[in-house]
């Protein structure tokens, strides 16, 4: 830290470089001020830095953003969203492409289940018998269960699965809406922001008026200080 | 209700992914125009916006803290600044008599109060001060985007770059210095 100052010293004579900065930025505590003034009274190099300064941040004040492109951000999604997302895009196919889905399932689910226990179908005078594999029944050739019994355990099937799939949508709706809620509050900060942005950029405006303004004062108050230290007794001489 | 930055990390690191979102809103704007600034050029600087964004999420999990969220959000952004800058071989100290020629476009704030004569007139002195920060060193080149564009304390400057707060006031300084004679030149030669 002291060489950096110990470099800015050597550039010009002037050991205050950094009070310049600091006061040019208005970062100066009170007694910083009084005393960085008082120099100004005495040093014209740095007079001549603080006016030029005040040129030069006049002109970047020349070069103001209108509105901001939206940032576009693709989150990457858990394996849970995902799921989510296809729960989603099973609610909005047609009701009867539902149903067969659900009932596919169902009755994939139950030959499953029966294959596991070791159940024989057959085909015997236009109706088919199932002969579940821990029955006696299987001995004798009597078909253990009939075809009606076999569509209603399907039916029970279809039915539990579609009462699973209302709860599970009524959870997903439920996490749509705070979304929503989500997605909303983001749009209000974003028009916050936009004219936010528009507010600065006509402070921006009204900052470098009071630049040029202050520099205009700060020439005067040097003028009437060199004028008065040229004359201290007030009387000519 | 408007949250803190801090609220929102909680909410995002608790599962709230979307929440991040209402961050991107808040902070997009400095960052492209942090971006816009170094790089001179929009789609870099939209590119780096994306990136920048991205990162935070993703590292998110690291935030400590223990600084504030917008200088590590500055940080990240003018890391892969430099990245972009070392990858084109840094060259946007361009010779001040060469034409830029890439059409590099910018926004400027639209102040309908203007005349058209006041309106070129500003449009012609932003886009002399968009080459001469180009001509800067980067180093000083962040530091004055800082300082007058995004209002940063001499403080919070150092807070980001991770350097003294005298080490910023010399950038800027011998920064104010290089911009003043870079821009008599170019006045010189209209």
């Amino acid at each position: 830290m002291n060489s950096e100052k110990n470099r800015l010293n050597s550039l010009n004579g002037c050991g205050r470089k950094e009070d310049l900065v600091t006061y040019l930025y208005g970062e100066a505590s009170e007694v910083e001020r009084a005393s960085f003034e008082r120099h100004l009274v005495d040093c014209a190099a740095c007079r001549d830095e603080m006016t030029a300064f005040e040129r030069v941040r006049d002109d970047l004040g020349a070069w103001q953003l209108g509105l901001t492109p939206r940032a576009e951000i693709v989150l990457r999604r858990s394996r849970l969203d995902v799921l989510r997302e296809l729960i989603g895009l099973f609610r909005v196919w047609p009701v009867w492409v539902r149903g067969a889905a659900l009932a596919g399932t169902a009755a994939a689910m139950l030959l499953v289940a029966l294959s596991i226990a070791g159940t024989n179908i057959t085909m015997k005078n236009g109706d088919f018998a199932i002969d579940f594999g821990w029955t006696k029944n299987s001995a004798t050739g009597v078909p253990a269960v009939s075809s009606e019994e076999v569509e209603r355990m399907v039916q029970n099937a279809v039915a539990k699965e579609r009462e699973r799939m209302e709860q599970r949508y009524s959870a997903q709706l439920a996490n749509f809406k705070d979304q929503l809620n989500v997605d909303h509050q983001a749009k209000l900060q974003a028009a916050n922001a936009e004219n936010q942005a528009r507010l600065k950029a006509v402070q921006a405006g009204f900052k470098q008026e009071m630049r040029k303004f202050n520099r205009q004062g700060a020439s005067i108050r040097s003028f009437f200080a060199r004028e008065d230290s040229s004359d201290p007794w007030g009387d000519g001489r | 209700m408007e949250f803190s930055d801090d609220q929102i990390i909680e909410r995002t690191l608790a599962g709230e992914t979307d929440a991040f979102s209402l961050l991107v809103r808040r902070w997009e704007r400095p960052i492209y125009g942090l971006s816009l600034r170094m790089l001179g050029c929009d789609e870099d600087a939209r590119d780096v916006c994306q990136e920048t964004f991205l990162a935070a999420f993703r590292n998110l999990q690291k935030f400590r803290g223990d600084a504030k969220f917008s200088s590590w959000l500055y940080r990240i952004a003018l890391n892969a600044c430099h990245s972009r800058l070392r990858k084109q071989n840094a060259a946007f100290e361009q010779s001040m008599d060469q034409e830029d020629g890439e059409g590099h476009r910018f926004e400027l704030a639209d102040t309908s109060e203007e005349s058209l004569p006041e309106r070129l007139q500003r449009d012609q002195r932003a886009e002399l001060v968009r080459k001469a920060l180009q001509a800067l060193p980067a180093e000083m080149r962040q530091v004055i985007i800082m300082k007058e564009y995004e209002e940063l304390t001499f403080a919070e400057i150092a807070e980001v770059l991770q350097i003294p707060v005298s080490t910023v006031k010399s950038r800027v300084y011998t920064g104010l210095q290089q911009m003043g004679a870079r821009l008599e030149k170019m006045r010189g030669l209209l």
